[in-house]
């Protein structure tokens, strides 16, 4: 009962690996979405589970459950997005979704695991199922391929930087337990070596989240690989990536500054960078990219406090940064019919086009730059008074900049969809199913924006673990 | 001079020999040679670190397996066995000794700050029983998990195999 949302995974996984072995292809969209949604119900019922299993490298608590939820919530959006002409091949779509949840099941697991070993290797779980479905689109160029290599160097490398931090941490606590690493570590802060061994360590992490010197992989991945992908790509990699990174920023606490100016100093970076160079992108995926390596900092700021408020603002933002980049994503699956990708200029006239889409588009971009009454400015003010009370200024001040930055390309979507006007336009009939989804991710959106304190004291109270 | 000396200077200069062979020949068959010696050369310093299990490990991973999985790539790869020209450009030679020295220095310096009195090393003497023992059971999850990646990586490799061989 304890990790039935994983045990559940591995069966979503197997079904479709047994699939995949027949010949018929007819019902795998309608079973996946079936059965993550069945994932979805079992991560929430598994909501209030408690316990320490595998000689306690392995912790279930609310902290870990609430998490999951995100993932399966995440995994179940995903799928429910998939629609059949996103350039998957028809004949791989088994394969396609038994790597969707084996990599949700990673991740899963890195929001649970307390011993760096299993972490890296539910870590990797995650990752060699990305590297894997990255190829798989139909199109007539080969940059699927290429970013499909770009990917997997990029992550065997950050991979062998956190591999060497961890040798480091073992070597100097001789434990990879992080609840026996935690009270050796306390001595160690103040040594070049501790925050050296910590920074590496966060690396892979940093990776995941594409914060800025891990973040070269994120537009042409963002950019090669099939729409649903890179909405999977984009968003519950960062769940778990926060999770962990919160587990393990938390090891360096009493503050040290060493560490936090490190921390401030990426968190800095990565707006700047994400901001100023999403300003020129003409290509919405690799927009979103940037706009993702900038929010990566914003999340930073959030860790950085390394006290519970701040955290917990840290796990709201990345809660709402989920649901407004899947909005995003949402319609950029919709409006490229043929799964190919989506330009700014394919955004003209939505609102003509598509009512609703617009209005899906809009909500998600108001919110991705931080204006009310959406998730995002809550999440923003959440993060900015809390690393404010913290006396961290400059990086609030670099913050608020970049927010004012980002507002430009962010509302030149809206611009876009709304004023310009189309000469030829055809009305795009949206089903119920697709209606429900944009109405679901609205609500979500604007629900974090007016009401957040309920989650907020939720988040706050699965920090005491 | 002790003889533990002399053997660690012979290991060393191993390992560094066989790490510039890598480097510098302009044949990719003796840059793998010399990448076998390298990794002898650690294996090397394994054992005389007294891990001899690491440095069984060692031989039987890369030496034994990488290595041949590499010269299983030259010889698919076709007529690749002199280094292509652009390859050995001056200009990568200074980038990559800027890049080695920068980390070396790095490294150094964190080294060389950091107080090592109050820094407990851990546990050496780990025998080969040790270490079955504690996969079976501190590190149990780990273990397990091991399997699913392996699992992921093959199912993943055959698909991708079908699928390129698909598409020519």
């Amino acid at each position: 009962m304890l990790i039935l949302p994983e045990l559940y995974l591995i069966l979503f996984s197997i079904i479709f690996l047994f699939i995949s072995l027949g010949k018929s292809r007819q019902n795998v969209i309608i079973t996946a979405k079936v059965l993550s949604f069945i994932a979805f119900f079992i991560s929430v019922l598994c909501l209030t589970q408690r316990g320490e299993l595998f000689y306690s490298a392995y912790r279930i608590d609310l902290y870990s459950q609430i998490f999951k939820i995100l993932i399966a919530l995440g995994l179940c959006l995903v799928v429910f997005m998939f629609s059949d002409k996103d350039g998957i091949e028809t004949e791989h779509l088994p394969e396609y979704f038994m790597f969707l949840s084996l990599s949700s099941l990673g991740l899963m697991m890195l929001s649970s695991s307390v011993e760096l070993i299993s972490i890296i290797i539910s870590l990797e779980i995650s990752s060699y199922s990305l590297y894997v479905i990255v190829p798989l689109r139909r199109s007539q160029d080969s940059n699927q391929i290429e970013a499909a290599m770009k990917y997997l160097f990029f992550g065997a490398i950050s991979t062998g930087i956190m591999l060497f931090g961890i040798g480091y941490l073992y070597s100097i606590t001789g434990s990879t337990f992080i609840a026996e690493i935690f009270p050796q570590f306390r001595a160690l802060m103040g040594q070049t070596f501790g925050v050296f061994a910590l920074i590496l360590t966060l690396t892979g992490i940093f990776f995941k989240l594409s914060l800025f010197p891990m973040h070269f992989w994120a537009p042409d991945i963002y950019e090669g690989a099939s729409n649903v992908t890179t909405t999977f790509i984009a968003t519950l990699p960062k769940i778990a990536a926060t999770a962990l990174l919160i587990r393990l920023a938390t090891i360096a606490t009493p503050i040290h500054f060493n560490f936090v100016n490190a921390l401030i100093i990426l968190s800095a970076l990565s707006m700047t960078f994400g901001n100023f160079v999403g300003l020129v992108q003409r290509d919405l995926k690799r927009l979103l990219a940037y706009s993702g390596i900038a929010h990566a900092g914003y999340l930073m700021m959030g860790i950085l406090t390394l006290n519970a408020d701040g955290i917990a603002s840290a796990i709201y933002y990345i809660t709402i940064y989920v649901f407004m980049t899947l909005a995003c994503f949402y319609v950029i699956i919709t409006i490229s019919r043929q799964g190919e990708n989506a330009t700014l200029d394919d955004l003209t006239g939505l609102s003509k086009r598509s009512p609703l889409l617009a209005m899906t588009l809009a909500v998600a971009a108001f919110s991705l730059a931080g204006i009310p009454p959406t998730g995002g400015f809550t999440g923003k003010f959440f993060l900015f008074t809390n690393a404010f009370k913290q006396g961290y200024l400059p990086i609030v001040i670099i913050g608020a900049v970049n927010a004012v930055i980002s507002i430009f390309y962010y509302l030149n979507l809206v611009r876009m969809s709304y004023s310009k006007d189309t000469t030829s336009f055809e009305v795009m009939k949206l089903s119920a199913h697709e209606k429900i989804i944009c109405y679901v991710l609205i609500f979500i959106i604007i629900y974090m924006g007016v009401l957040p304190f309920g989650l907020m004291n939720i988040f706050k109270f699965s920090l005491l673990f | 001079m002790h003889l533990a000396d002399v053997v660690f200077i012979i290991i060393l200069l191993i390992t560094m020999a066989g790490a510039l062979i890598t480097v510098l020949s302009g044949s990719i068959i003796y840059a793998l040679m010399g990448l076998i010696a390298t990794m002898f050369g650690i294996a090397g310093m394994y054992v005389y670190l007294n891990a001899p299990f690491i440095a069984m490990m060692q031989i039987l991973i890369y030496v034994g397996a990488i290595s041949i999985l590499i010269a299983f790539a030259i010889m698919l790869a076709g007529p690749m066995f002199k280094r292509p020209k652009e390859w050995t450009k001056p200009v990568k030679f200074i980038s990559g000794a800027i890049a080695a020295i920068v980390s070396f220095v790095l490294f150094f310096t964190v080294v060389m700050r950091t107080e090592w009195s109050g820094i407990k090393a851990a546990e050496a003497n780990m025998t080969t029983k040790d270490i079955g023992r504690a996969l079976f059971d501190r590190f149990m999850l780990p273990f397990e998990l091991i399997s699913l990646l392996i699992v992921v990586s093959i199912i993943g490799a055959i698909m991708l195999a079908l699928y390129s061989r698909k598409e020519k």
